[in-house]
């Protein structure tokens, strides 16, 4: 009994010991959170409820900025922009991406060269890609109207028409899904070929074995890209900037929720405002965030 | 008796270096170092802080030495903010003076981030009375005075002479009121098909785009100084939009706006490449039409105005400040004060081609550049937007305003009205 006793202080001295070492090697990550992260974010929460503009602590107003909020018909049309671009943006992307995995998923000669130029794209400064892009989306002289006109289709007012102007942007940002197509190449040689071999067996075809094997298999992945799709598609902010030049013409059409709320927060001295902004983005990312986790369920498969 | 030997060589080298540091020390306190702010790349705004700056350090005889220092300039949405400046205001250590746009210091000044500079003037004896009224307004915040002037940019219509010809328009009676600029376009336009080969006149196209530019010259204003209210649904105000709507549509409708959206800019300037005849455009565009197209021959003349004889023009300069929380505000005044001279302006008009705000500089300067007559004529007669804090946002919201109308998306008059209560309610807010 005594040394069961002994050894037990002897392993608490132990374990305490390098609990507290433990903690000392993790204090410059743990400053680090607390200054970085903790306290802007809780900053920001308190001046989302003052008039703060970063000139000036502003004074203390409740719930005004968020009340002013629902009726800025701004602000309501940046939401709207920006839940139409993500309706639109995510499918396609998701749909795209699993296609163009799926081609590149061969072992062909060239592949490699394949994969490069699909994943080329992303590591394009999101600033060049918007000058190139309004050069060939220009509805006089773009290269897109130039090439629409040999088959007879009248120019159309890519960034020039309320109408057209997201989807001109959705275009762009399929562009740019190789970061995506990577990670569902992976997903997708994972897939065990014992599930093809075993559906060959029974006399299975193309449509068959995508939808009864690989996409299942694939869930875990697309669902990966669902969540992560629908958050930087909220967050949605340097490419309509930099093609607009953060007026989100025509007509408000791109004026997204992230663009204008830099606008407020930097350019019209509003940062109170703008945090309540913020925050507001959050709660609505969260909740579509755990709503997808509550149905992946239904329709994510891990191995 | 090595360690004490090593020990005392030691300190010997620590005392040398010491003794020479207070020394040079001594030599610096004696020279009050002032750090000036500036968003000029390379080029000729940039030589022209420069020279005056060199100027000053040269000359004054208060033993001051000013350092120039490159910040970016950062636009957000329609605004331009010395993004760094805020954070140092912020951080309580700012430049002793930023040389910031005009167009901000209401809003600046009503976050009580720039120092008043009355008291300074009074003592120095510098006044605004040799400024044009446009700047000596934009300089003003709810009565103070927070920048002095330090350039200017102002509007007219330039014209293509050759294609007046064509068209068999007299290319030394250029157009002057609404009336005569429509029946110019109408000569000027010719049509190819779905669009157009080349285009007289489109009101809303770079200078013209600021609903500032046609208020005023239809006769209507914007603000209200006495009562601090913003009087945007003035009857003229709507009139001038509803005639850019009306032009629109009597032009082509939505296929002309289309058409207009998809101008380029640079060289691809639809007034360099011989696409659009008339346009309403800024003094700082001379020397990109001298680049892109040196042997385009053409005219500047006063935008039109709706009554014979009322031309306007408006004007937007940058100013010198002193921010809060500057520790040498007496030394940055004393700058300042160097700076606002007329040989300074002199140097500024000579160097950068900006306008001077300093009356009969600009006279001087570009005497033999007939291009620039007209721009200078119209200082007398300039108006500058209304110094208040919701400037930027009221900027934002009458492009915004302008392009719903133009594509048929609301109702000029209504639009016009709701603004003017959205924004008053917003300008209340800032007492």
């Amino acid at each position: 009994m005594k040394l069961n006793m002994e050894k037990l202080k002897i392993r608490k001295g132990i374990e305490a010991h390098n609990f507290k070492l433990g903690i000392l090697f993790t204090l410059p990550w743990i400053l680090g959170l607390v200054i970085f992260y903790v306290y802007p974010l809780i900053s920001s929460i308190y001046y989302s409820f003052t008039s703060y503009s970063i000139l000036n602590s502003g004074h203390f107003v409740g719930l005004q900025n968020y009340k002013d909020l629902f009726h800025d018909a701004l602000f309501l049309k940046s939401v709207k922009n920006t839940l139409y671009f993500t309706a639109l943006s995510v499918p396609i992307n998701i749909i795209l991406g699993i296609i163009i995995a799926l081609l590149l998923n061969n072992a062909l000669k060239f592949i490699g060269f394949f994969r490069t130029v699909f994943f080329i794209p992303t590591l394009v400064p999101v600033v060049a890609t918007a000058t190139v892009w309004k050069w060939i989306l220009n509805s006089n002289y773009g290269l897109m109207n130039s090439i629409l006109s040999k088959f007879g289709i009248s120019p159309i007012p890519w960034l020039a028409s309320t109408k057209w102007s997201k989807i001109s942007l959705v275009m762009i940002a399929a562009w740019g899904i190789g970061q995506a197509i990577v990670v569902n190449l992976g997903g997708l040689q994972d897939i065990s070929s014992e599930y093809y071999e075993a559906a060959d067996i029974d006399g299975a075809n193309v449509f068959q074995k995508t939808f009864k094997i690989t996409i299942p298999l694939l869930s875990p992945v697309i669902f990966y890209n669902v969540i992560m799709g629908m958050i930087g598609a909220f967050q949605y902010f340097t490419l309509p900037y930099t093609l607009t030049g953060g007026e989100g013409t025509p007509n408000n059409s791109l004026t997204f929720y992230v663009m204008y709320l830099y606008n407020n927060a930097f350019g019209y001295l509003k940062m109170g405002y703008a945090s309540a902004m913020a925050w507001i983005l959050f709660v609505i990312i969260l909740v579509l965030t755990v709503v997808i986790f509550k149905t992946s369920k239904k329709w994510v498969h891990y191995q | 008796m090595k360690k004490i030997l090593s020990l005392l060589l030691v300190l010997c080298v620590c005392f040398s270096v010491f003794a020479n540091g207070s020394t040079e020390q001594k030599q610096e306190t004696a020279k009050t170092e002032i750090k000036i702010w500036h968003t000029y790349g390379a080029g000729p705004g940039l030589d022209a802080v420069q020279k005056i700056v060199d100027m000053y350090n040269e000359k004054n005889t208060k033993n001051i030495h000013a350092i120039l220092t490159y910040v970016a300039n950062q636009k957000s949405g329609n605004t331009q903010t010395m993004a760094n400046l805020m954070a140092a205001i912020a951080a309580g250590n700012p430049p002793d003076v930023a040389l910031i746009d005009n167009f901000q210091i209401a809003s600046w000044a009503s976050q009580d981030s720039l120092c008043e500079l009355d008291g300074y003037m009074a003592k120095s004896g510098l006044t605004l009375d040799n400024f044009y009224d446009w700047a000596a307004e934009g300089s003003e915040y709810k009565g103070k005075t927070y920048s002095i002037p330090y350039n200017g940019d102002s509007r007219a219509l330039v014209y293509n002479k050759e294609m007046f010809r064509k068209a068999g328009l007299d290319p030394e009676n250029p157009p002057t009121t609404i009336a005569e600029v429509e029946e110019a376009n109408a000569k000027l336009t010719i049509k190819d098909g779905s669009t157009y080969k080349q285009v007289g006149f489109i009101p809303w196209l770079f200078a013209g785009l600021p609903i500032y530019t046609w208020g005023w010259s239809f006769g209507g204003d914007f603000y209200d100084a006495k009562n601090n209210v913003l009087t945007i649904a003035t009857p003229e105000n709507i009139a001038a939009i509803q005639w850019e709507v009306d032009y629109a549509k009597k032009s082509g409708g939505k296929d002309f706006v289309n058409y207009a959206s998809g101008l380029g800019t640079g060289a691809e300037d639809p007034f360099v490449t011989g696409q659009v005849a008339m346009c309403v455009r800024g003094n700082f565009n001379l020397a990109d039409f001298k680049r892109y197209a040196p042997d385009l021959d053409y005219g500047v003349t006063p935008i039109p105005s709706l009554k014979k004889g009322e031309n306007i023009t408006w004007c937007g300069g940058w100013g010198w400040t002193i921010p809060k929380g500057t520790k040498n505000a007496e030394a940055a005044f004393d700058f300042i004060n160097f700076a606002a001279s007329e040989e300074c302006n002199e140097v500024m008009a000579q160097i950068s081609g900006s306008l001077s705000p300093y009356k009969g500089v600009s006279e001087k300067v570009f005497a033999g550049d007939p291009k620039y007559t007209v721009f200078i004529d119209m200082l007398k007669v300039a108006r500058v937007r209304p110094s208040v804090p919701v400037g930027q946002q009221l900027w934002s919201e009458f492009n915004t305003l302008l392009e719903a109308a133009l594509i048929g998306e609301g109702d000029p008059a209504q639009m016009m009205k709701a603004l003017d209560e959205k924004m008053n309610t917003e300008l209340k807010k800032y007492k």
